[in-house]
């Protein structure tokens, strides 16, 4: 028997018949009541009539046109760019428009909600960006809707801009922006379907209507971005393709708050710092939603990963550099370009440990102006000081390979200006290799890389007790990473930990304290900076190689590593303590 | 098992009781201080373990470890040889011939 039944629902939101369903039937039970009562319909529930009120008939409507605005020049580099544009990455650039807008408008909190809809026979896929950061003010429309023209803030990230309009279009063909700037009328922005399409006769068209707000305006400092027909590339990433190979939406959901916590960890507490905690983002996918859980800052989670060897403990280095440009754009032609970097360094721990920096691949991670900008990943190249060669007889460092993977690099930049952050533009995804400030970071990364090259070997056993890790361990455990490898019988591991020595070394606890370093023009030899010769460091990388397979040499080794703890021990020997005393001072 | 504080004062007490003189207490605690801050690593003890597994290495000969004596007869085996080994010189596949090697090597198992 063929099957008669039909999507009422479905045609009703199609053709705007499900208006009047909605106006009539306020509540969702009693209204699905009704359209199952219809004949031969397809059943709906209460919960879509829900999701559908507020997904259609709540949000805002576009209303009078109010002017035309001249809009972009050159479509081309939008859509070349749009194409290129992951879907995280469009997301990102988006939110950091809406961090922007929040910290020029300061209203106590922001709440960001990113709503995907799958496609449905009624409609198709979209995402709608709903916060309330503050509203966009009038005078900001035009760069919204103009290319080649970018608001900046200070201490900014973005202001609907070219990445805005590059992000939206790398999601879907057709944008609206509502928004309601206090004290000023609702507005709305309308980016036409075929817009950025080649093939559309609207792709030689550069005027973007805005509108009054016909319906539902959204509330005071609320703006409501709405991005629909989705890219199928688009829906397939976000999980709601119609390929089931991928990631289901629960996953990504999951994945998309774990990289937006990451990327804005450092803004985040930035701004909580300044009183401005309540900060939260939420992504809905279909109907699974997960929450940002924002990471902690670069420095908290440095500690949990780094080995604090007091001898070549990571650093945090500060340097600020200024330069003159040339800036068509600026009334004098010239402006001063100014940037402060603070690079956290250190060697990594452990690799599978607390993996809150990978150390794969290896490379210098970038954040600019508290947010995370090496999308494409760390940057391993020449660019940051790889295979950088000194002059004189300042040596060559290595190139990065698997091998340099320990070294972790973190270089936190901060610029008033924002185009003085060397992030790629418009979309900040990468580094830009064209910064005004290339050779000085090229040149103080370098610095970085060569105080730790020597030390690249090193074991990670021998590493593992000056890290935070090693509170963590039970005293078998920590006996085991001691005598990794070696010729260690069970009872000699014991003995070992009931002797003096053993004892301190398995309580032993490193401070967490960084080499701080003040100014790019510091020479940064280990002997400058630690007061130890570079010979030195790679004897002791060798002798800790050459010693641990023998547990007797392990001792040996670990002795000369730490003096400190083996001289206490002798000398607490001296003093005729019981085995079960130590001193303390 | 946690091991038990002794302060300072109780240790001075003990070393008293122990008939040492103020002068050497004080020597004795200031020892321990500055040990407690030494925070480099003992370079000597490390060049003393480099050399001495410098030594071992020699005694390892293409993966197949030697004792001193077993060495100092492969030293001797290749002087009859009319091959000269310095005192010290790393032995590798260079410098043996694998052949020979194998045949001492039968020769002394």
């Amino acid at each position: 028997m063929a099957n008669n039944k039909r999507n009422r629902w479905a045609e009703f939101i199609k053709d705007g018949g499900a208006r009047t369903f909605f106006d009539t039937y306020p509540n969702d039970d009693e209204l699905a009541e009704v359209i199952n009562k219809l004949p031969d319909s397809v059943p709906v529930t209460a919960e879509q009539i829900r999701r559908d009120r507020q997904r259609f008939h709540n949000r805002p409507g576009r209303g009078e046109q109010i002017k035309e605005e001249e809009a972009s020049p050159t479509k081309n580099v939008i859509l070349n760019k749009a194409t290129q544009l992951e879907v995280q990455e469009a997301l990102v650039e988006i939110l950091d428009n809406i961090f922007d807008n929040f910290e020029r408008n300061t209203p106590d909190r922001l709440a960001v909600g990113i709503y995907v809809y799958p496609k449905t026979d009624a409609a198709s896929g979209e995402i709608l960006v709903v916060e309330n950061s503050g509203g966009i003010e009038k005078k900001r429309i035009v760069p919204l809707i103009q290319l080649g023209f970018s608001e900046r803030s200070a201490r900014g990230i973005g202001a609907w801009g070219e990445g805005f309009k590059m992000a939206v279009f790398a999601l879907g063909e057709e944008v609206e922006v509502f928004s309601t700037y206090p004290g000023q009328q609702p507005i709305a922005i309308h980016f036409p379907r075929g817009w950025l399409n080649p093939g559309h006769s609207l792709w030689t068209k550069w005027k973007v209507n805005t509108y009054e707000v016909g319906q539902n305006p959204p509330p005071e400092g609320t703006t409501i971005i709405r991005i629909n027909h989705l890219h199928s590339e688009v829906l397939e990433s976000l999980g709601l393709g119609k390929r089931q190979n991928g990631d289901t939406p629960d996953i990504v959901c999951r994945e998309l708050a774990r990289y937006f916590g990451e990327v804005y960890a450092e803004k985040y507490h930035d701004l909580a710092a300044e009183g401005y905690s309540e900060i939260s983002i939420k992504i809905t996918i279909g109907s699974v939603s997960e929450d940002v859980r924002f990471a902690d800052r670069v420095k908290v989670r440095l500690i949990r990963n780094l080995s604090f060897i007091p001898w070549l403990r990571p650093i945090h280095w500060v340097a600020e550099w200024q330069t003159e440009v040339e800036e068509p754009g600026e009334e004098a032609r010239f402006r001063t370009a100014k940037v402060c970097v603070e690079i956290y360094a250190g060697l990594a721990a452990t690799f599978d440990d607390f993996q809150t920096y990978s150390p794969h691949p290896p490379g210098v991670e970038m954040w600019g102006n508290g947010r995370l900008f090496s999308l494409k990943g760390k940057i391993t190249d020449k660019s940051v000081g790889w295979g950088y060669k000194f002059g004189g007889g300042g040596g060559t460092n290595p190139t990065s390979t698997a091998s340099s993977r320990r070294l972790t690099i973190v270089a936190l930049f901060t610029a008033d200006d924002s185009r003085d952050i060397p992030w790629a533009a418009p979309v900040k995804n990468d580094y830009n290799r064209r910064s005004e400030f290339y050779a000085e970071i090229q040149e103080l990364c370098a610095k970085v890389v060569r105080l730790y090259k020597n030390a690249l070997p090193f074991l990670e056993s021998r590493l593992l007790p000056f890290s935070h890790s090693w509170s963590r361990y039970t005293n078998q455990q920590k006996l085991d990473v001691l005598f990794a490898g070696s010729d260690a019988t069970a009872e000699f591991k014991q003995e070992f930990a009931t002797s003096r020595f053993g004892k301190k070394l398995l309580e032993f606890k490193p401070d967490f304290a960084f080499h701080e370093i003040a100014g790019a023009d510091v020479e940064s030899t280990v002997l400058r900076v630690y007061n130890i010769s570079t010979t030195t460091v790679s004897d002791i990388v060798k002798a800790a190689s050459e010693t641990k397979t023998s547990a007797e040499q392990v001792i040996e080794f670990l002795e000369a590593l730490f003096p400190n703890l083996a001289k206490q021990a002798d000398l607490e020997e001296k003093f005729e303590l019981a085995p079960e005393e130590e001193l303390e001072l | 098992m946690k091991s038990r504080v002794i302060t300072e004062e109780q240790l001075r007490d003990r070393l008293a009781e122990a008939g040492k003189s103020n002068q050497e207490i004080e020597d004795l605690i200031d020892q321990y201080a500055e040990a407690s801050r030494q925070e480099y690593p003992d370079t000597e003890a490390i060049a003393v373990i480099l050399q001495k597994t410098q030594e071992d290495s020699i005694l390892r000969v293409r993966g197949f470890k030697l004792t001193k004596e077993q060495y100092d007869i492969l030293l001797d085996y290749y002087e009859g040889e009319g091959k000269v080994l310095a005192e010290g010189q790393q032995v590798d596949a260079n410098l043996l011939v694998q052949r020979a090697l194998e045949e001492f090597l039968n020769l002394i198992s």
